[in-house]
């Protein structure tokens, strides 16, 4: 039996749903329940979710039939008494346990049992090889070659056993119906409604983000750093480094050695942590989401990963992101700050334990200093709040110093170009 | 090197009897004694024959007696004697062993050889024979080269006889003990009669003229004149021991009984012409009642000799040599060198020439500056003066050469330039030195190394590009090596001459010994070995295979490339078992990964025909039948190799051949 209460959180299904509806309770609360054993059902806006107890102990809810519940939020509780007093909210953020009767969203299914013949401690890491036709499925499905970390020689047979797979989830997020004309929802609304596919490069995303949902307890805290400008500093300054992100990737590179716990994956009660910093960075600019990695970010500076990053946009644009471009990431910055965003919720990776949002900057006062939001998610299996909380804060320290100290040169500079006209 | 101690007295007898100084004034009463006992001993083998208590055949020298006991009374201990088929008389003249020798011929655990070699194959206290014509020779040559480096003064004896001249390798050997100068008596028993072909059909020229030619002194006596036979044989003796040169004592003399038996088509009137020449039976007329107690004793010792032999049981068969009968251990492949194969070849060699001073090399043009046909000698020679010596275009010659060091306790490594011209060395390979430890019954190893380059595709033609292997594999009491570069080939040769122990034949392919060697693998893949000393190699994947590829040597290259392409092309995970040793063949790696994946291809660069491909396949069949659900070998087509270059490598198993191979096992 367990010692504290669990709370069961609405699962992250898709990027898109903000919340769920609480379709079925198939439990009473106050109800002693197993590990397993069904507690409810909700509907994203593609599927219906089973939600199975997390642990033994009594189920504890007060939602209604019916309700919208915010992802992330708690359904219910599985406590160790009965009367186990619950919460008002709650900062712990654990994982519901999300099956499809038949499939379990986890590691993708391959064609045969693969044994481990290299002793990877002596070799070190292997980084997936794919062959010729694997890296043309893994471009036709949009799939992230990360999804086959664990496979150290991939074939189509791999991809294709796992797009089998995945096709079971997405029947799972597609409500087990055909897309197009054929498709008959099990949603029903009163409100008349059509129903698209979604591409298949969404639902590779979507299976890439939900086999790491499977496997971590996401939280996240929030910091803000204040800023004069950042953005339109560099813009203007007209150096190499002409974004923020490639300050924040050398900064936050640094810091995940002081703090690995965030360079790191949760796996069957271990932590593993990464030897390597390689830092992925979220890119999306109407060619489909994707990660590709600037390897060992923290052997180099700021320059060369900017220059790095300007070469993985540029391939990117062509659309000639490579396998090993996009694997071998152990950390992830997603950085939304041209979209005005204040805040957004990243989801971690899957092999990885956290990954850093950048929000846009806000100057609420003119031509007064403003600040923007650091949005760190990290796997609560590894790290606590507090850590996270102080890892965020000096990245927002060390970001306020470069940004005073490059301001201060670039000042020098426009009086010497001052002094000289 | 047996460390028996040499005896060239009758133990006891006829030492006190006085000369006969009117038969001889040279020989003694001692000798003559001698005579008739080896001839008491032939006449009862022949009396043995009839009676069905022997095996094979028996070559008689009755009538030859002399010769034998005229070379041998001259020798010193420390002497050796290599002889021929018709070897009992020299063998008694030289030790008096009759009952060992009854025993062995009768093959009898107490015969001097446990009773393998029987009459043709003996080892005993400084006597060796064999029943090959010719081979003996530069066999006799090695070993004088051996007593010569000792410099203990001590020569060799060889004995053929005047049929042996139709050989090729006796004038390779004189010429090299010639030009060597190598203290080697070549003792040749002129009877006029090879089996049954008389001499005037076969022989052309003058027999001493032969020895002449190569500049070898040469001496003439015959077994009628007995002091004058003595006297020669002692001038020649004395000549090869002061001289340290070699010398040619011709002997004429006439077998008075068939070549061995039913075989005799002299004309009977010749025959009981020399008859009547017969020193025995001159000494019997002269001294009768002499001649009638030397005969008496004689047929005591004999027969008490074939009661002793008949008393001890049969020799048995050489127990086998058991596989490590052990799981296969893989250890992960770290080479650290970038060096390419011919460099850690001579790493390897210039290793063991440094640690050990038997290690001598012999070749064809191996010398600095040239230093071999594909550099791997280099300065070897310059590093190590008179260890590393050119031979005349004589491959036969340098491997009996080479095995006679070995036998004598040296560690030669002979280079053959290239493979195709080990059919040249066959002889010597097959008949003499994988022959000798067993026949001679473990009184001898024979560590000679014999290398060469083999292998095509660099556009050498039919005759300097083939795999000839398989004609090679599967003699009992040697081992064959494939180099790769997967392996250190350095590492290999100080292995190997720390622990040889027998005839060794390492195969270099021509086109690796450009290649660097390293453990550098395909991604998802690793190069490991067994953590043997003569490892196997495997090219394994990360994950599970879907066959299994054996190759060796130089197809390791052409396989590995193939594994790569089938991956990256064909999404088939194919793992590499690549023996270093062929033979003995340890077949557990390959029954290991076979478990796995069912399915199995066979590359060779050789043609297929009998060939590893064929044993291998046989043997994964007979140890596991079932075990396979499909398999093929890829070998060379059943035609010579055209020196046309782009159809040679049409011709010969490349990567695209062996993917394509794999691909019909797979599907």
């Amino acid at each position: 039996m367990i010692q504290e209460l669990i709370p069961v959180l609405v699962p992250q299904e898709t990027v898109n749903d903000e919340t769920v509806k609480l379709t079925a309770w198939l439990v009473s609360s106050g109800d002693k329940v197993q590990a397993e054993q069904l507690l409810a059902q909700v509907e994203t806006s593609k599927a219906l979710l089973d939600i199975h107890a997390p642990a033994d102990g009594f189920v504890r809810y007060e939602h209604q039939l019916g309700s919208e519940l915010a992802i992330g939020s708690p359904l219910c509780y599985i406590t160790p008494a009965v009367d186990t007093p619950l919460p008002r909210s709650s900062p712990v953020i654990a994982a519901a346990k999300v099956r499809k009767t038949a499939t379990k969203i986890v590691a993708p299914r391959t064609t045969s049992e693969k044994r481990p013949r290299h002793d990877v401690g002596e070799t070190g890491t292997f980084s997936p090889r794919f062959s010729r036709s694997a890296v043309r499925l893994l471009g036709e499905h949009n799939l992230d070659p990360q999804q086959f970390a664990h496979l150290p020689l991939v074939r189509a047979q791999d991809v294709v056993s796992y797009i089998q797979s995945a096709d079971e989830i997405d029947e799972l997020v597609s409500g087990a119906m055909p897309a197009g004309d054929a498709f008959q929802p099990a949603f029903a609304s009163s409100v008349p409604m059509r129903w698209e596919s979604l591409p298949r490069r969404k639902l590779g995303e979507i299976r890439r983000l939900w086999s790491a949902q499977g496997h971590a307890l996401a939280s996240s805290v929030t910091v803000s750093c204040p800023t004069r400008g950042l953005r339109s500093l560099l813009r203007t300054s007209g150096g190499v480094v002409s974004s923020p992100v490639a300050f924040i990737v050398f900064e936050a590179a640094r810091l995940l050695k002081k703090y690995p716990a965030f360079n790191a994956v949760f796996a069957e009660g271990h932590a593993g942590y990464y030897e390597e910093v390689n830092v992925g960075i979220a890119i999306d600019y109407g060619k489909g989401l994707l990660v590709p990695v600037v390897r060992n970010a923290d052997q180099k500076d700021a320059i060369e990963i900017a220059e790095e990053l300007r070469d993985l946009m540029y391939k990117y644009l062509r659309q000639e992101l490579k396998a090993e471009d996009l694997s071998g990431g152990t950390f992830v910055v997603s950085d939304l700050s041209a979209e005005g965003v204040v805040s957004f919720l990243p989801l971690i990776n899957q092999g990885q334990s956290a990954i850093l949002g950048i929000a846009s900057e806000l100057f609420p006062v003119a031509d007064a200093p403003g600040s923007f939001n650091f949005i760190l998610t990290f796997d609560h299996q590894l790290a606590e709040g507090r850590m996270a909380a102080q890892f965020v804060n000096e990245l927002a320290e060390r970001l306020q110093t470069r940004e005073a100290s490059l301001r201060s040169q670039t000042e020098v500079t426009q009086e010497q170009e001052n002094t000289n006209s | 090197m047996s460390p028996e101690s040499n005896h060239h007295a009758f133990g006891g007898i006829g030492t006190s009897v006085p000369a006969m100084s009117r038969a001889s004034s040279v020989v003694t009463a001692a000798e003559f004694e001698q005579a008739f006992l080896i001839r008491a001993f032939e006449q009862k083998l022949l009396g043995l024959f009839s009676e069905g208590k022997l095996f094979g055949t028996v070559h008689t020298c009755i009538g030859q007696e002399f010769s034998g006991l005229a070379v041998c009374r001259n020798l010193q201990d420390g002497d050796l004697i290599f002889t021929n088929h018709r070897g009992h008389g020299h063998f008694l003249a030289r030790t008096g062993d009759v009952n060992g020798l009854m025993a062995e011929i009768m093959g009898r655990k107490t015969g001097v050889c446990g009773g393998r070699g029987g009459s043709q194959h003996i080892c005993s206290q400084g006597v060796f024979s064999n029943g090959v014509q010719g081979g003996i020779v530069p066999v006799s040559a090695g070993l004088a080269l051996a007593q010569k480096l000792a410099k203990r003064g001590n020569i060799v004896a060889v004995f053929i006889g005047d049929g042996t001249l139709g050989e090729g390798v006796v004038y390779e050997a004189f010429n090299i003990a010639s030009k060597w100068e190598l203290p080697l008596l070549i003792a040749l028993e002129n009877n006029l009669y090879a089996q049954s072909t008389a001499q005037r059909q076969t022989l052309a020229g003058d027999i001493c003229q032969r020895a002449e030619a190569f500049g070898i002194h040469s001496l003439m006596a015959d077994t009628w004149a007995l002091d004058g036979l003595f006297e020669r044989a002692a001038d020649a003796v004395e000549y090869v021991r002061a001289q340290s040169k070699p010398c040619f004592l011709r002997i004429d003399t006439y077998r008075l009984m068939a070549h061995s038996k039913g075989d005799d088509d002299r004309d009977p009137a010749e025959v009981k012409r020399y008859w009547s020449l017969d020193p025995l039976r001159a000494f019997e007329q002269e001294y009768p009642e002499q001649a009638a107690g030397f005969k008496m004793r004689a047929q005591e010792r004999v027969a008490a000799a074939v009661e002793d032999a008949e008393a001890s049981p049969f020799t048995e068969a050489e127990p086998q040599e058991a596989p490590a009968n052990r799981d296969v251990r893989w250890v992960p492949a770290r080479i650290d060198s970038s060096d390419r194969v011919s460099g850690r070849i001579y790493q390897g060699l210039r290793q063991a020439m440094e640690s050990d001073d038997r290690v001598i090399l012999l070749g064809e043009d191996i010398e600095s500056p040239y230093g071999g046909a594909f550099k791997v000698t280099k300065d070897l020679s310059a590093l190590f003066p008179g260890r590393v010596r050119n031979t005349p275009i004589s491959e036969a010659a340098l491997v009996g050469i080479g095995s006679g060091m070995a036998m004598a306790g040296e560690r030669p490594i002979c280079e053959i330039m290239f493979g195709d011209f080990l059919a040249l060395a066959c002889d010597q390979i097959i008949n003499h030195a994988a022959k000798f430890r067993y026949m001679y019954n473990g009184k001898v190893s024979v560590p000679v190394v014999i290398r060469t380059p083999v292998g095509g595709r660099r556009g050498y033609g039919p005759t300097h590009s083939q795999s000839l292997e398989k004609h090679f594999l599967g003699v009992p009491g040697t081992r064959v090596f494939a180099l790769h570069h997967r392996y250190d080939p350095a590492a290999f040769y100080e292995n190997l001459l720390q622990q040889i122990d027998r005839p060794t034949l390492v195969l270099e392919n021509k086109v690796l010994y450009a290649k660097n060697v390293s453990s550098e693998a395909p991604q998802g893949f690793r190069w490991e070995h067994t953590d043997e000393q003569f490892p196997c190699t495997r090219l394994c994947p990360a994950a599970s295979a879907d066959i299994t590829i054996v190759c060796y040597g130089g197809m390791l290259e052409e396989a590995e490339k193939a594994v790569d392409q089938l991956f990256e092309e064909h999404d088939v995970i194919a793992e590499i078992i690549c023996p270093l040793q062929l033979y003995p063949l340890d077949l557990n790696p390959i029954l290991e990964s076979v478990r796995e994946t069912r399915k199995l291809l066979i590359v060779e660069e050789g043609q297929g025909f009998c060939a590893f491909g064929s044993e291998v396949l046989a043997a994964i069949q007979e140890s596991d039948p079932g075990l396979l659900t499909r398999s093929k070998r890829r070998s060379a087509p059943a035609h010579p190799i055209p020196s046309c270059k782009p159809l040679e490598l049409d011709l010969l198993p490349g990567s695209d051949a062996i993917a394509a191979s794999a691909l019909e096992v797979v599907r």
